[in-house]
């Protein structure tokens, strides 16, 4: 019984709030030691569309394990830490796919987000792919100028707005 | 003559050693993160060169982290200078971030930085200290380089003396200073991190210097710390200061410092 009730559920609400994420692997720059690590730690604790961080102390590195019934907010990951005093170094997506074809340009539009995907080859996503962020703030100076060169094709890239969008990231497949 | 040996010394450090940036006798231009209030405890034994006692001073500290590019730092100065424990005076100090260079395990930072002081203790020597004997106003710039476990911070920074109440500056004493530090350390253990429970040690060397241009005097000092840091939030530093020469009127140049501090992570709800 319960089963037949998810499944009418499932159908009815065909994706959940946060389905497309699962988690996703945060590298903070700027830090070495274990007490600055801890401070990023905290603050992130306070997201709470994050379930869950296992922080890998060594690499400045954090996996974070979405809520699946809590809005995210990418921005506010990248507020977090650099309230900690620390800046995104990368941002890698655990994505869910159903057979979605990209290429450059394409943009995917997932309720109130639009993803525009920029660097990524023609290819179709299926299951679980690694993109990663790659918007100022979540990327080093030195990759956000890269993109930055491309983005007379691509002006929404430099404004980080765009036309009837509520909430734009940028992607690149991993 | 004194002043170039120090700017020379001083230069010559920059380009030989590098090192960790949580210092004990300066900020660096890192702050506080946003939301944490640091409660800190310094104990400072001097020995006054007039009859070799113990000068003891405690300067209980709170630092909280206003956002993310300013601090503010309040502490008080309890002395047994009049042969009892006296609460002397308080400041409070103000630092803005204004750089923020980051990559992977290292960053370069500057930051500009106030503090006031007021203090009711007698003035008992030329060298001009807001932090625990002098009323006065100093403002600074720190520039900090973190690189990997090594990391380098300097500061410049001027200071106006004032009386301290009833206790006036005598007139002999210049009130207006300049002030060098470089602060050098260098994270030792763990070799590798595991979790937040590793004891951190790092050693450090700060150099601290003072000149006072209306007549040139000029004093430069050295304190080696060790540092533990435990659970990745608390912190005990173990120092001893050391004044390599002087042409300025000190009482109590030379002395051991211990500190302990606890980080309160994110007090704020969101």
């Amino acid at each position: 019984m319960r089963l037949i009730f998810i499944f009418i559920l499932s159908a009815l609400f065909p994706t959940f709030l946060n389905a497309q994420i699962s988690k996703a692997e945060l590298i903070a720059n700027g830090l070495t030691c274990s007490m600055c690590s801890n401070a990023t730690y905290n603050q992130l604790r306070k997201l709470s569309f994050l379930d869950s961080i296992y922080t890998d102390v060594e690499n400045t590195k954090f996996i974070l394990y979405f809520n699946p019934n809590v809005p995210y907010d990418l921005r506010a990951i990248k507020s977090k830490v650099e309230d900690a005093g620390f800046s995104v170094g990368s941002l890698v997506l655990y994505m869910q796919f159903d057979n979605v074809a990209i290429e450059n340009d394409f943009h995917y539009n997932v309720g109130e987000i639009t993803y525009h995907f920029m660097d990524s080859k023609k290819q179709t996503l299926n299951n679980v792919a690694l993109v990663k962020v790659i918007d100022k703030g979540f990327i080093s100076d030195k990759e956000y100028k890269k993109y930055l060169k491309m983005s007379s094709k691509y002006p929404c890239y430099q404004s980080g707005k765009m036309d009837k969008v509520k909430i734009l990231y940028h992607l690149k497949v991993n | 003559m004194k002043g170039l040996f120090v700017f020379v010394l001083f230069h010559f450090c920059c380009s030989a050693v590098k090192s960790q940036e949580l210092f004990l006798f300066t900020n660096p231009a890192s702050n506080v993160p946003k939301n944490t209030l640091v409660a800190r405890g310094m104990n400072s034994f001097f020995q006054r060169s007039i009859d070799k006692s113990i000068s003891y001073h405690f300067m209980p500290e709170i630092e909280f982290g206003l956002s993310k590019k300013m601090m503010i730092i309040a502490n008080g100065f309890i002395s047994n200078e009049q042969n009892k424990v006296t609460l002397e005076g308080a400041s409070l100090l103000t630092q803005y971030r204004f750089l923020s260079k980051d990559a992977s395990k290292r960053h370069f930072r500057m930051a500009v930085w106030s503090r006031c002081a007021l203090n009711s203790a007698d003035i008992h020597q030329e060298e001009i200290e807001l932090n625990g004997h002098n009323s006065g106003v100093r403002i600074g710039i720190t520039a900090t380089q973190l690189l990997h476990k090594t990391a380098i911070s300097s500061t410049i920074s001027f200071q106006k003396a004032l009386n301290n109440f009833e206790n006036k500056i005598p007139t002999t004493y210049s009130t207006q200073t300049v002030d060098f530090t470089l602060s050098l350390g260098q994270l030792v253990l763990p070799k590798t991190y595991k979790n937040f429970n590793q004891t951190n040690v790092k050693v450090m060397v700060e150099m601290l210097a003072q000149t006072h241009p209306a007549n040139g005097n000029t004093f430069l000092d050295i304190a080696p710390v060790l540092q533990f840091i435990f659970k990745s939030r608390a912190r005990l530093d173990i120092a001893y200061r050391r004044q390599l020469f002087s042409s300025i009127y000190r009482t109590q140049a030379n002395g051991i410092v211990v500190n302990f501090q606890y980080a309160f992570f994110n007090l704020g709800k969101k």
